[in-house]
C-alpha cells in the first residue's frame, strides 16, 4: 500500500474574498464557510474565528481539531466513515494536506446570540493557549487555528448535536483542503509498506482507544473512532497509511493524523526495523474476561504479523489501563518486546500506573501533564501558571482547579491548574513535570 | 477484608486479601438481564460468597468465585 502525502505549509491565515491557498497564505471566505455549515439544519449559528501562534488567545472546551486534507488520487475520502462519510478504505494514492492548520470544533461552547450558556458537564476543560509557557509544549498552540464556534439545535439528542458539530468541522476542513487539490506541493512524502530483504526486527504499533459505549447514547458519535465506529469491538488490523488519511479520528484528529509514533516508525522502516503494521484495540470493556480477550487477541495478531517488537499507546484513564497493560503483558508472554508509551496518573491519586505489571519492562513516560503551581519559588518556565489572556474562544468560564475538578473562573484569568496529556509523544519535551 | 469486583485481576495484583468475582462494572453485585428472581438469587450468592470468604483464612491475595459469576 503506497500513499503520497503532499504537504502545503501555511505561514499565515487571514480573511479574504475567497477561500484560497497561495504561497503559504491561506485566505478564508468566512461567510461562505459558515454558509456551508448552516446548510445542516441541526446547526443554528456558526462563526469562524482565527487564532494565530503568539496571540494572547485561549481556546476552551474544544471537542476536536482536524488537519485539513483531501484525497486527490486513489480511493476513499479523508476522515472516512465519520459522520456518514464514505467508508472505502484509505491509505492508497495521494493525499494533499494543508499543513500547520487546525480546524477546531467548538460546538455549543458559547451561548447562542442573545441566549444563555448551557451547563456542559465535563470532567475537565480542554484548553490550550496560543502563547505563553505552554505554547512550546502543546502542538495545537503552534497551529494557525480556524475555530468554528457553533450552536446546535437543543431539541436534538446529545449524540445528534455532537455528530452535527463534528460534521460541520469536517465540512470546513474539506473546504480548506479543496484549495490545494490541484496545486503542486513543495514536498511530497511517500509512505510505502513493502519490506526490505534481511532480518531486521519487525515492529508493530498497538494503539488503545477508549470506547464510550457503556456511557453514551450512541455507538459512534463520541470519542475516537475507527472509520466512524467507536463501539467496543474486536481489535482492528490497520495499515499505517490509514492513520495518515484520518481513518482513526473524531477527537484529537489532528494529532492522530500526525501521530509521531506512526511517522517515526515509518522513518526507520527498512532501515533498522520493519514497520509491520498497526493494531487498534478498544478499551473500557466492563468485565475481566472481555478485557483479557481483547489484550490476548492484540498479542495474537502482533504475533501473526511476525512482530518481535511493539510500541503501545493509549488515550484514556482509569480502568482502561487494564486492557492496555495486559496487552503489554500478553505480547511479552509470546516473546514480543514492548515499549509502552504512557502518561501517568496524578501523584495525588496514588500509583502513577494503575496496575504496574512486571512484564512492562520498557516504559516511556510523558509525565502527568497537569500544570499546577506547586510553590511560588523557582518555578521552571514550563511549569508556570498560564498568564491571563486578552481573548477567549469557546467557553467563557473554566474550571479553576482541574485536578480537584472544582471551581469556575473567567476563562481570561490566570490559570494555575490545567490539564494537557501527551498520549503519543508529540513533543520532545512532553511532560510539564520532568 | 474482602472486595467484590468485576475486575478481579486488578484487585489480586494490587494485593487485596480476599477478592470476590463480581458480574460487571455496571452491575457488580448482580445481573439485571437475569430477571428479578434469578437476579435475586445471584446477588445473594455473591454476597454469601463474600461473607464466607471473610471466614476463610488466606495467606495471599485469593480469588473467590460465586456460582454464575
Amino acid at each position: 500500500m503506497k500513499l503520497e502525502l503532499g504537504k502545503f505549509p501555511v505561514s499565515e491565515v487571514c480573511e479574504g474574498p475567497q477561500t484560497a491557498y497561495h504561497n503559504g497564505v491561506l485566505t478564508l471566505d468566512t461567510k461562505s464557510l459558515t454558509g456551508l455549515v448552516l446548510e445542516n439544519p441541526a446547526i443554528l449559528h456558526a462563526r469562524v474565528e482565527i487564532a494565530r501562534p503568539g496571540d494572547s488567545t485561549r481556546i476552551v472546551g474544544f471537542h476536536d481539531i482536524v488537519a485539513p486534507q483531501v484525497k486527490v488520487a486513489g480511493p476513499g475520502v479523508a476522515y472516512p466513515g465519520i459522520c456518514g462519510r464514505p467508508a472505502e478504505f484509505v491509505g492508497r494514492g495521494r493525499t494533499h494536506r494543508v499543513d500547520g492548520v487546525g480546524v477546531v470544533n467548538l460546538g455549543d461552547t458559547e451561548p447562542p446570540p442573545g441566549g444563555v450558556a448551557e451547563k456542559m458537564p465535563q470532567p475537565f476543560d480542554t484548553v490550550f493557549d496560543m502563547s505563553g509557557p505552554s505554547a512550546s509544549i502543546i502542538p495545537y498552540s503552534r497551529l494557525n487555528n480556524v475555530c468554528l464556534v457553533l450552536n446546535t439545535d437543543r431539541n436534538l439528542s446529545d449524540a445528534a448535536r455532537t455528530w452535527a458539530a463534528e460534521d460541520a468541522t469536517l465540512r470546513v476542513s474539506d473546504a480548506i483542503a479543496e484549495t490545494v487539490r490541484e496545486a503542486t506541493p513543495d514536498e511530497v512524502e511517500t509512505y510505502e509498506s513493502p519490506e526490505a530483504e534481511g532480518d531486521l526486527p519487525r515492529v508493530v504499533y498497538i494503539s488503545c482507544h477508549n470506547s464510550r459505549e457503556h456511557f453514551a447514547d450512541s455507538l459512534r458519535a463520541y470519542g475516537t473512532s475507527v472509520y466512524g465506529l467507536s463501539r467496543l469491538n474486536a481489535p482492528w488490523l490497520l495499515n499505517p497509511n490509514e492513520w495518515l488519511d484520518g481513518a482513526v479520528a473524531g477527537k484529537d484528529s489532528w494529532i492522530l493524523a500526525n501521530n509521531p509514533v506512526i511517522t517515526d516508525l515509518y522513518s526507520r522502516h527498512n532501515r533498522d526495523l520493519i514497520f509491520a503494521g498497526c493494531i487498534a484495540i478498544r478499551t473500557r470493556w466492563s468485565q475481566q474476561v472481555e478485557k483479557d480477550v481483547t489484550s490476548n487477541q492484540a498479542a495474537k495478531i502482533a504475533q501473526q504479523l511476525g512482530a518481535t517488537g511493539a510500541v503501545v499507546t493509549w488515550d484514556a484513564g482509569g480502568n482502561d489501563f487494564m486492557e492496555v497493560i495486559r496487552t503489554v503483558q500478553a505480547c511479552e508472554k509470546v516473546g514480543i518486546n514492548v515499549v509502552f508509551l504512557t502518561f501517568e496518573e496524578h501523584p495525588d491519586n496514588g500509583s502513577p500506573l494503575l496496575e504496574p505489571l512486571p512484564e512492562a519492562r520498557a516504559i516511556v513516560t510523558t509525565g502527568w501533564g497537569r500544570n499546577e503551581l506547586m510553590s511560588a519559588a523557582s518555578i521552571p518556565e514550563y511549569d508556570r501558571p498560564l498568564p491571563s489572556v486578552e481573548r477567549v474562544i469557546g467557553r467563557q468560564t473554566i474550571m479553576a482547579n482541574q485536578n480537584a475538578q472544582s471551581g469556575q473562573i473567567d476563562s481570561h484569568s490566570e490559570l494555575r491548574s490545567f490539564l494537557w496529556v501527551d498520549r503519543y509523544g508529540s513533543t520532545s519535551w512532553s511532560a510539564f513535570d520532568y | 477484608m474482602a472486595v467484590i469486583t468485576a475486575l478481579f485481576s486488578l484487585a489480586l495484583t494490587t494485593g487485596a486479601p480476599r477478592v470476590v468475582k463480581g458480574a460487571r462494572i455496571e452491575h457488580v453485585c448482580g445481573d439485571p438481564t437475569l430477571g428479578p428472581e434469578r437476579d435475586a438469587a445471584f446477588r445473594r450468592e455473591i454476597v454469601q460468597t463474600a461473607l464466607d470468604s471473610l471466614a476463610t483464612h488466606v495467606d495471599e491475595p485469593t480469588l473467590f468465585e460465586p456460582a454464575g459469576a
